[in-house]
């Protein structure tokens, strides 16, 4: 049975958390998944943990993980109009905000990113011009300054305003139905809720050998930072991470070469290298022989593109890693598009190559048995 | 405590990152009548614990304020000249600045430029990089080569100096004036009762890598790390947000850098105490020492305070010392109730789903 209703994918992708401020869409979780799990905590930096305890085959220490916080613009000063000044927490593409909706802080309160119109424009390169993020303002309807302070406070965040939609002729949104088996989807987020989804999944359902540790981590998008501490202090044989992570397989200029990264509805992307880690080798060929044994599509993410929390993981004891991602258009921006047979397709593979970890060379190196 | 005297001390002391020991002995010998323990750690990061009252085990606080100040490295010989590297100071700033030169023996130096008269009208309207400029030791290149060596630091050499009401100017307040306020609040404990052990580290590193506060945070375990660190006074050209009025009172960071239970209680403090206070917002890296330590161990709560300069990594920071003296009295008083319950309160809850259900 699957755990993951449309409803709690809905909801999953339009709580705001950015970097730091995971509560909401951390409780929306933890509610979500407790029926399934045996053990849930949060650690001290508000990493979310949930364990489900295996079958006792195997004592092997497994963590699966993906990133609760998404890329946000950060409230730094209310000026005297009442308008909100920001900076980014993580990564926000800077040319998609102008025009767009938000939502601020933990009320989330709703507002519009200004743009002058373009009647006013003082010169025409300014279409051209990529806006610089300390000359954005957020207006929230406030009179004045005083309006404002009495809704937002200095370091809120402001989320994208987007709602979850199904891109499909035929399926409707139906609330309690699991998603559909085929199709597109679109939203905000989905680096890494869609990750956060199937982790959901993959915590449903049976036991695996050995014990499954969750891991929903902070702070992703400004340094990997919560995987660092849970690195540390879960100590975990492995780590596959659950990723959204960039596509790019859009028409660019003519006579350009392309480089998409990854193509949406060609299945689960595997990481050969990215920025930040270069993938256990023999994590790579468990994850892409359990792929083909199983008839699951995969490709290659390309490589040096991005970095994950794996690298977090990772960072003081070199444990193998393995990074499984969902291919979405336009992450970091307002609303990402990906497709449905790829993330099934990712709860697949994941799901098929755990029960095998056990006898990946270089798993259990760090224990001492 | 004369606050102006200790900072005076510590802006002249010496010590660029990865050489601290001069300033370390200073500032250890500083701590010694405040704490029951001082002891400097094989990095040159000094250590005092100050024990709170009760039974053990006890909160442990940490307390941090970095130590080292940024710095210059001889990269070449050249004749009698010696060439530098340096990232952390505008250029500008080192022409005509006296320098002093860390080789065999201390050497002191001027950082010089060509008369105006010899320059071509272009050049007078260019200012030069750090790779157009030289190190002059007055000496001749002989001399030059037995007592420098390439590698060899040099700092600025700029006296302490009084301005009006509580301001000063300086070098190097960034970081010794965040070590003034440590020790400013381990002088205000000695007349208060606190639950918990204190432990103040000056840390070294901070300019080059956070290397001390990694050491240091490793070595202490704390349950809680309160990062001292300055930022940005208002001047001219400052931007607007990220800047504060001197004498505007301690600056509290807001981020997720920075544990946001820890971070209100300072602020609940600041407002029971009537101490005025302001709110720095950092999106991201807060790059301090808070940084590093928030994700050691497995993740320490954290909360960053600062005090404003102005002209920050420049000869002559200049800062309002009644901004120290509240520093000092938020922490001494934060200290003063960081008990065991606080320690607790910091924790994340889940959501209680059995309330839900019903």
């Amino acid at each position: 049975m699957s755990v993951l209703t449309q409803d709690l994918f809905r909801r999953l992708t339009e709580t705001p958390g950015g970097p730091g401020d995971e509560g909401a869409v951390r409780d929306l979780i933890a509610g979500a998944i407790h029926p399934h799990v045996d053990e849930l905590s949060i650690d001290r930096m508000g990493n979310l943990i949930a364990l489900k305890r295996g079958t006792g085959d195997s004592d092997l220490r497994v963590a699966v993980a993906a990133h609760m916080d998404e890329v946000v613009l950060f409230v730094t000063q209310i000026d005297k109009d009442g308008l909100l000044h920001v900076a980014r927490s993580g990564g926000v593409n800077a040319r998609t905000l102008l025009g767009k909706t938000v939502q601020v802080g933990p009320d989330r309160l709703p507002g519009v990113i200004s743009i002058r119109p373009p009647h006013m424009r003082k010169s025409a390169d300014e279409a051209e011009t990529v806006p610089d993020i300390d000359d954005l303002v957020i207006d929230i309807g406030a009179a004045d300054d005083k309006a404002a302070k009495a809704k937002v406070k200095i370091g809120q965040r402001i989320a994208f305003q987007t709602p979850f939609r199904l891109l499909s002729v035929e399926a409707e949104f139906d609330p309690e139905a699991p998603l559909p088996a085929q199709g597109r989807i679109s939203g905000k987020a989905f680096d890494d809720r869609i990750g956060c989804a199937a982790l959901i999944e993959l915590l449903g359902g049976e036991a695996y050998p050995f014990d499954l540790y969750g891991v929903f981590t902070v702070q992703e998008e400004i340094g990997l930072r919560g995987a660092l501490a849970a690195g540390y202090h879960l100590q975990p044989d492995v780590v596959i991470i659950l990723e959204g992570t960039v596509c790019a397989d859009l028409p660019g200029p003519p006579g350009e070469p392309q480089y998409p990264t990854t193509r949406l509805g060609a299945g689960p992307a595997l990481t050969q290298r990215d920025r930040s880690l270069v993938v256990h080798p023999p994590m790579l060929q468990h994850l892409l022989r359990t792929a083909e044994a199983n008839g699951i599509p995969y490709q290659f993410k390309h490589p040096n593109i991005g970095g994950t929390d794996g690298a977090g993981f990772a960072f003081l004891r070199g444990i193998p890693v393995g990074i499984v991602s969902t291919p979405c258009r336009y992450i970091h921006s307002p609303v990402a598009i990906a497709d449905l047979s790829d993330f099934h397709n990712v709860v697949a593979l994941v799901r098929a190559s755990l029960p095998g970890l056990d006898n990946v060379t270089g798993v259990r190196k760090s224990r001492k048995d | 405590m004369n606050i102006k005297t200790t900072l005076k001390k510590l802006s002249e002391a010496d010590g660029p990152s990865g050489r601290e020991e001069a300033v370390a002995g200073l500032v250890a010998e500083l701590l010694e009548p405040l704490c029951d323990d001082v002891r400097i750690d094989d990095m040159s990061n000094v250590i005092g614990v100050k024990r709170g009252w009760g039974p053990e085990p006890r909160p442990q606080v940490m307390l941090m304020a970095h130590l080292d100040e940024i710095q210059m490295m001889v990269s070449t010989l050249d004749g009698p000249f010696l060439r530098f590297v340096q990232l952390s100071y505008d250029p500008r700033v080192l022409v005509g600045q006296e320098v002093t030169v860390f080789g065999r023996r201390k050497l002191h130096g001027v950082i010089g430029d060509r008369p105006p008269h010899l320059m071509k009208a272009a050049d007078r309207q260019r200012m030069p990089k750090t790779t157009d400029l030289v190190i002059d030791l007055g000496l001749d290149a002989e001399t030059v080569a037995e007592l420098v060596q390439v590698g060899d630091v040099a700092l600025v050499e700029s006296p302490f100096s009084e301005l009006l009401d509580e301001r000063v100017a300086g070098k190097a307040f960034d970081n010794r004036l965040s070590v003034t306020a440590m020790l400013a609040t381990l002088d205000q404990l000695q007349r208060l009762q606190h639950p918990c052990d204190v432990l103040a580290v000056a840390s070294v590193g901070e300019e080059f890598n956070g290397l001390g506060a990694k050491t240091a945070t490793f070595q202490l375990q704390p349950d809680i790390a309160i990062v001292l660190d300055v930022t940005f006074g208002k001047q001219p050209g400052a931007q607007d947000a990220g800047s504060f009025a001197l004498g505007s009172g301690p600056v509290i960071g807001v981020g997720p850098n920075l544990d946001g239970q820890l971070t209100d209680k300072l602020i609940e403090v600041c407002k029971d105490l009537e101490i005025p206070y302001e709110l720095e917002p950092l999106a991201a890296n807060t790059g301090t020492d808070a940084w590093t330590v928030q994700v050691m161990l497995g993740g320490i709560r954290t909360a960053l305070v600062g005090i404003a300069i102005r002209n920050m990594h420049s000869p002559v920071e200049v800062t309002d010392l009644q901004d120290v003296s509240r520093t000092a009295r938020l922490l001494s008083a934060f200290l003063a109730e960081a008990d065991q319950s606080l320690v607790d309160g910091l924790a994340h809850h889940l959501p209680d789903f059995e309330e839900e259900r019903r």
